[in-house]
């Protein structure tokens, strides 16, 4: 049974997918990591990676499928649907708007003749890679993407969950990557997770963001652990963090200073080429847990 | 021909509202010629107020009054496909919305023909 | 009246600081009237951004924008058909052995009613939820802010950014503005379409790395599928001048303008720790001209 650690933070661009992608190369020279981008809106680890994906699976969310022969232009599937999805007009059949089904079976419940069924329509895709690159033989990555102008991202993080499950024992770490913000797509990725890694920077911003995702981790009954990125940005608000984590009943297990070295690996995409000195700490405490 | 036309105001001299889905008022005109246009019925948009989905909530409210054409500013991908799917036109237009039935009518008005959905 | 709204793709390009800076800009140098509403419901930050106070808030509401399945355990006649196949879709029920109910999850449960539909006992129904708090509140700079908190756990967003846009558009009647300021949620689902659709244009910030370059061509597709006029800020584009070429290339491609290249400034971070509103001021006056020439020549909106 692997590790699964989530890799979270509330604010954007606090470094988390930074912080997962050093961590899953570190903790990858001794064990076998599976890293995982549950960031379906803007999946961004085989960007930072260079990574080839391979489709792995097709998101398929369940629609409804009306057999016209049956239906008797009553509406009532209009009138259930939660989502705006279906539009009725007397007289007509009905229209399926499908970029605002959420999959329920609602409808299909309601119609009075049955002539309601299923089909299928693609909402993302679940991505597999290997990185080949360096020594990183024993890191995958697995990725998650939604197809653009669809709305919720929950669905697609649940499937690429069940995907890491069927297998994870493969592995020895797990690492999760999660989107920002507190919102459905989040709870999703962090669900079942052993524990998560709040990453945050010394900032006011920072400070409001990481108290909302620690009440959100608190909330769903998974342990916590702060760490403070870019540490030396603004030594005035250092403390606030401190402060918050010991509120949380947590603490910061490692501060990364703000290195303009790692930003240009960053934004080079060579993060596999940064020092192991700048992120051990993490890894160790990681290796202890 | 019957037409719905989203407008600001409660009367045809009232402007064109340049948003379909959450435009103030609907008003639904019965149109001959240009000297021959009835307004048979105004209602005020109860979608203008709404959550996610007006532009198809109000897309559906027209349609349900057997119009043949809509005169708009603007409407969205989703409505607007829902008209497609009705066979209903849709076409832009600003200013009076006295005017802009006239130029329907003599076939001034640019209809809207937004391309479907993109794919990454 | 126009909205304009400030998106990106990307979290933590800088969005929600230029967004303040543009507000700043139009309120006190070009008098105009506007309302701030802050999209980013799940981690809001206007608020801070803008050096706000609790006294400075005069309106609160709750949004029940969302609904969740409860029991009535004693019209229950134990059937099982709320579990039965093809009901939820959203593994949001589950069968208590012991109490012989069954039990739902709220953070998978949708609303979507379809238990509620199957039940031949009407013993599930639909409760409203509370998924977010509403405020507004009046800033030193001459306009108001709607903002909304998401219920830790809650989901809706989307639904809570329409709230918001309610609320802004009604004040923004109410006292006769020029423009609605969206600052808008990083990614491009359900609250990002929320605060783009209807909206009369985008500004989509993004900063020099692939990342950024990868999320930002999303959310212009995204763009495109709404109809709505796009133009892209690189911020913080001397860090990489490599990519802050390759996004000009890009932008020239999509029919996305360049607005403008802000570089890297320290004083951002520096007004927000210090809570500096003449540092902030000053930011404004240094960069938001040239955005806002920009708009105005390059696409001919007109604030």
């Amino acid at each position: 049974m692997p590790k699964t650690i989530a890799v979270t933070g509330g604010k954007g661009g606090t470094g988390k997918s930074t912080i997962s992608t050093l961590l899953a190369i570190g903790l990858s020279k001794e064990y076998r990591v599976l890293l995982v981008d549950a960031d379906a809106d803007c999946p961004n680890l085989h960007i930072i990676l260079k990574a080839k994906r391979k489709l792995l699976s097709e998101v398929k969310q369940t629609i409804p499928k009306w057999d016209f022969s049956k239906c008797i232009k009553c509406g009532k599937c209009s009138q259930v649907c939660k989502e705006n999805a279906i539009v009725f007009v007397k007289g007509k059949y009905p229209i399926f708007v499908k970029e605002q089904c959420i999959g329920c079976n609602a409808c299909r419940i309601i119609c009075p003749t049955k002539a309601i069924g299923k089909a299928e329509q693609k909402i993302g895709a679940i991505y597999f890679s290997e990185i080949n690159s360096l020594n990183l033989s024993n890191l995958h990555l697995i990725s998650s993407e939604m197809l653009i102008t669809y709305e919720e991202t929950s669905p697609i993080v649940n499937a690429l969950k069940k995907e890491v499950s069927k297998f994870k024992d493969k592995y020895d770490f797990v690492i999760i990557d999660t989107a920002a913000g507190t919102h459905c797509n989040v709870i999703s990725a962090l669900l079942g997770v052993d524990f998560a890694l709040a990453v945050t920077e010394p900032t006011p911003l920072g400070a409001h963001d990481l108290s909302l995702i620690l009440s959100l981790t608190k909330k769903l009954n998974i342990p916590a652990f702060v760490l403070l990125n870019k540490a030396n940005m603004a030594k005035s608000k250092a403390e606030e963090i401190k402060s918050i984590a010991t509120q949380f009943n947590t603490e910061i297990v490692s501060e990364i200073p703000y290195d303009k070295k790692i930003f240009e690996a960053y934004s080079s995409a060579n993060l596999e080429k940064m020092p192991e000195s700048l992120y051990k700490p993490l890894i160790d405490f990681i290796k202890k847990k | 021909m019957r037409i719905a036309i989203s407008c600001e105001g409660k009367t045809l001299e009232s402007n064109v509202d340049p948003r379909f889905g959450r435009c103030v008022h609907l008003l639904i005109v019965e149109a001959e010629s240009p000297d021959k246009i009835n307004l048979v019925k105004v209602i005020d948009n109860p979608n203008v107020n709404v959550g996610g989905g007006a532009g198809i909530s109000t897309a559906q409210l027209a349609a349900n009054e057997n119009v043949e054409a809509i005169i708009t500013g603007n409407i969205g991908p989703r409505a607007f496909g829902v008209m497609q799917q009705l066979n209903i036109k849709v076409y832009r237009a600003t200013g009076k919305a006295i005017d802009a039935i006239k130029q329907l009518l003599e076939g001034k008005l640019e209809e809207i023909t937004i391309p479907g959905p993109m794919w990454k | 009246m126009k909205t304009i709204t400030v998106s990106s793709g990307k979290g933590g390009v800088g969005k929600s600081s230029i967004t303040a800076i543009i507000a700043l800009y139009l309120a006190r140098k070009q008098n105009k009237q506007i309302v701030y509403a802050d999209c980013d419901v799940d981690a809001p930050n206007a608020h801070i951004l803008l050096n706000l106070k609790e006294k400075d808030f005069y309106e609160k509401e709750e949004i029940f924008a969302s609904e969740k399945a409860t029991l009535i355990a004693e019209k229950c006649i134990h059937c099982r058909k709320c579990v039965s196949e093809d009901i939820c879709n959203f593994n949001a029920i589950s069968w208590n052995k012991e109490k012989n109910i069954p039990e739902f999850n709220k953070y998978l449960c949708e609303g979507c009613g379809s238990c509620s539909l199957i039940c031949p006992a009407k013993a599930i129904v639909l409760k409203k939820v509370k998924n977010a708090t509403l405020r507004i509140a009046k800033t030193s700079y001459g306009f108001p802010l709607v903002t909304a908190q998401l219920e830790i756990g809650e989901s809706g967003s989307g639904k809570i950014v329409t709230e918001v846009r309610k609320r802004a558009e009604k004040l923004a009647e109410k006292n006769k503005a020029d423009l609605i300021l969206i600052d808008g949620a990083p990614g491009i689902g359900c609250p990002v379409i929320a605060s783009i659709q209807g909206t009369d244009y985008i500004v989509a910030v993004t900063e020099p790395t692939p990342a950024a370059l990868h999320d930002l061509s999303r959310l212009i597709t995204l763009a495109k599928y709404f109809q709505a006029k796009t133009g892209i800020i690189i911020n913080k584009y001397d860090l990489n001048l490599k990519m802050t070429e390759k996004i000009e290339t890009y932008a020239k491609e999509q029919n996305a303008p360049l607005l403008a290249k802000i570089p890297y400034d320290e004083r951002f971070i520096k007004s927000l720790v210090w809570q500096d509103e003449i540092l902030l001021q000053t930011l404004s006056e240094t960069y938001v001209p040239d955005i806002l020439k920009a708009i105005k020549s390059i696409q001919s909106f007109s604030i």
